[in-house]
């Protein structure tokens, strides 16, 4: 069963935490969302358990391997993608995932077939050029391709689609949700709420190196309820009327027939507001206001929260 | 689990790979041509009489002929060797490799072997000029060239460490590499020259252990000289002379390999990618 644990994991550069005494379980398949600002402290996670820095304090371990101790062990059924990897120019897309199919192990027969159904889906780009030719896109959909061959049981993801465009974001995004399914771990960066809420059963809010917040995505989403409407009339209405609604807290004109309303949350409370907009004039649009991740994030730092 | 023997040799066949189709590797390839070939061309144009009146043996010949391939060696050393980890340190390339399950030793020992590999084989370019040109004039290869080629090859084992050894230090390739052709192209020549000026054997100097390339090819080999220039009344100066014994030149660069090698081991090793 694959398994993914922190044990006070702590990295220090100097006198500044990046880290501070971070732990956390998961096992079994499933997606974890790492939720936090720039600077939380993602991205020192992903590397400590990649191996790319060594922690000052604490353990990171994989499949019950430590990492610091032995990564080839730790890292042997884990596939990553942190900040920003780059294959070698040099080599063509065909020999980047030869090699690294080589090095896990696979046999060539793997490693053509394997190349061959990646290249299907992740629409890659020729694999005998230079990677050293491709666009950005099309290298990073390389090293995705490379992190998967050899199929691992884990895959720790710092901002995935970060750099993709939309259609290739939509590759990405489907690829992850099936990975899920096959009962693979996956512990992913993200700032995007959205792309987080699509694949991921479990969120990790993280700050200034310290752990918020851990619980599942349904649980987060009740706790961060959308309770502001944008409502928008086929012609101008007056703000006074729409403050007088039952159930709206708060009115705010965001142009002459475009509003942003204040309620209680409850899914009572905005039929019933929808209802009494009806009546004052044609509505062209009736939606939640988008709650971004800013928005839940700092909620959640003005709620203090003790670390869970 | 695949075995660390088994990785080391994709890591060593990749790495030759990306060397052989680098612009780097056919500059190098021509750099050592044009030097050789010039040395061969120039002494073509002065004639059979007049090259061999300047060296009365076959051997002296090549001694003069290689006496610029240290040089040449430590460009190759430093543009082979300079990047070969640096690259990974500097992040991009580093995040897909050593996130991998691969021990870095396994990975730097793959790469190091790459590249003498490559170095070697650049370097036997130069003894093929210097073979044809002695053959030419002295209708003879002497037997010592092949002294002289186990003496370079561990010249390029011991540069190639040190540039390994400045690539697990800098994150930056390009600095790596100019860092490296600058302490062995310049550092190493002037610790040579202040021990010879005052009158102690460089032992220290690789650029010292180097000279054993060309050393062992002299048929009137003299270990230590000295010349007094000046004297009645006027200012005087005793100057030394050093040339270390084949045996010595070796030593010297084998400890330079295993002392350089190990630290850019256990470097890169601990090295941590912070981009």
């Amino acid at each position: 069963m694959p398994s993914l644990e922190a044990r006070g994991l702590t990295k220090r550069f100097a006198t500044y935490a990046a880290l501070d005494h971070a732990s956390f379980t998961y096992e079994g398949g499933g997606a974890i969302g790492y939720l936090g600002p720039n600077g939380a402290g993602k991205t020192t996670t992903l590397k400590l358990f990649t191996g790319l820095l060594r922690p000052t304090e604490g353990q990171a371990l994989l499949n019950g391997r430590e990492v610091a101790a032995d990564p080839k062990a730790g890292l042997w059924d884990v596939g990553s993608l942190v900040e920003t990897p780059e294959p070698y120019p040099a080599l063509t897309g065909r020999e980047t995932l030869a090699m690294i199919g080589e090095f896990r192990g696979l046999s060539r027969e793997e490693i053509r077939d394997r190349t061959a159904r990646y290249a299907r889906e992740l629409e890659l780009p020729p694999l005998d050029l230079r990677t050293g030719r491709l666009s950005k896109g099309q290298r990073q959909r390389i090293v995705i391709a490379a992190m998967l061959l050899s199929e691992p049981s884990v895959l720790l993801l710092d901002e995935p689609t970060s750099g993709l465009d939309p259609a290739e974001r939509v590759i990405i995004r489907n690829l992850l949700i099936r990975l899920k399914g096959e009962r693979r771990l996956i512990l992913m960066s993200s700032h995007l709420l959205q792309e987080v809420t699509e694949i991921c059963d479990q969120v990790i809010f993280i700050n200034r190196g310290r752990i918020l917040l851990r619980d599942s995505v349904e649980n987060i989403g009740r706790r961060f309820r959308v309770t502001a409407l944008d409502v928008v009339f086929a012609r101008p209405v007056e703000l006074s009327s729409l403050a007088s609604i039952r159930g709206v807290g708060h009115a705010e004109a965001l142009g002459p027939a475009r509003f942003r309303l204040d309620f209680d949350g409850q899914e009572e409370s905005r039929t019933g507001i929808l209802e009494a907009c009806q009546r004052l004039a044609p509505v062209t649009s009736f939606s939640s206001a988008s709650l971004t991740l800013e928005d839940a994030y700092l909620r959640l730092i003005q709620e203090g929260g003790p670390a869970r | 689990m695949i075995g660390d023997r088994a990785q080391f040799q994709t890591a060593f066949r990749y790495q030759l790979r990306s060397y052989l189709r680098t612009w780097r590797f056919l500059g190098l390839l021509i750099f050592v041509a044009v030097v050789s070939g010039a040395i061969l061309a120039v002494q073509l144009h002065r004639g059979v009489d007049l090259v061999t009146a300047n060296y009365p043996t076959a051997s002296d010949y090549l001694s003069g002929y290689l006496s610029v391939l240290a040089d040449a060696v430590i460009v190759i050393g430093a543009f082979l060797g300079g990047d070969a980890l640096a690259i990974d340190l500097s992040g991009g390339a580093g995040y897909l490799m050593l996130s991998q399950p691969v021990r870095r030793r396994t990975l730097l020992a793959g790469r190091y072997v790459a590249a003498v590999v490559a170095g070697f084989a650049l370097g036997m370019v130069y003894y093929l000029f210097a073979a044809l040109a002695v053959q030419y004039f002295y209708g003879t290869i002497p037997v010592a060239i092949l002294g002289s080629i186990g003496e370079a090859f561990l010249f390029l084992l011991a540069v190639l460490a040190v540039a390994f050894f400045f690539s697990s230090f800098f994150r930056n390739p390009t600095v790596s590499i100019v860092a490296a052709i600058l302490i062995l192209l310049l550092g190493f020549p002037i610790l040579t020259a202040v021990g010879t000026l005052t009158g102690t054997e460089p032992w220290f100097s690789l650029d010292y252990g180097s000279q054993s390339i060309t050393s062992i090819l002299a048929t009137n080999f003299t270990h230590e000289s000295t010349t007094h220039v000046g004297g009645r009344g006027g200012l005087s100066l005793t100057l030394y002379a050093y040339a270390p014994y084949p045996w010595e030149g070796a030593l010297i660069m084998a400890v330079y390999f295993a002392v350089f090698f190990s630290l850019s081991f256990v470097i890169y090793r601990f090295k941590e990618v912070r981009g």
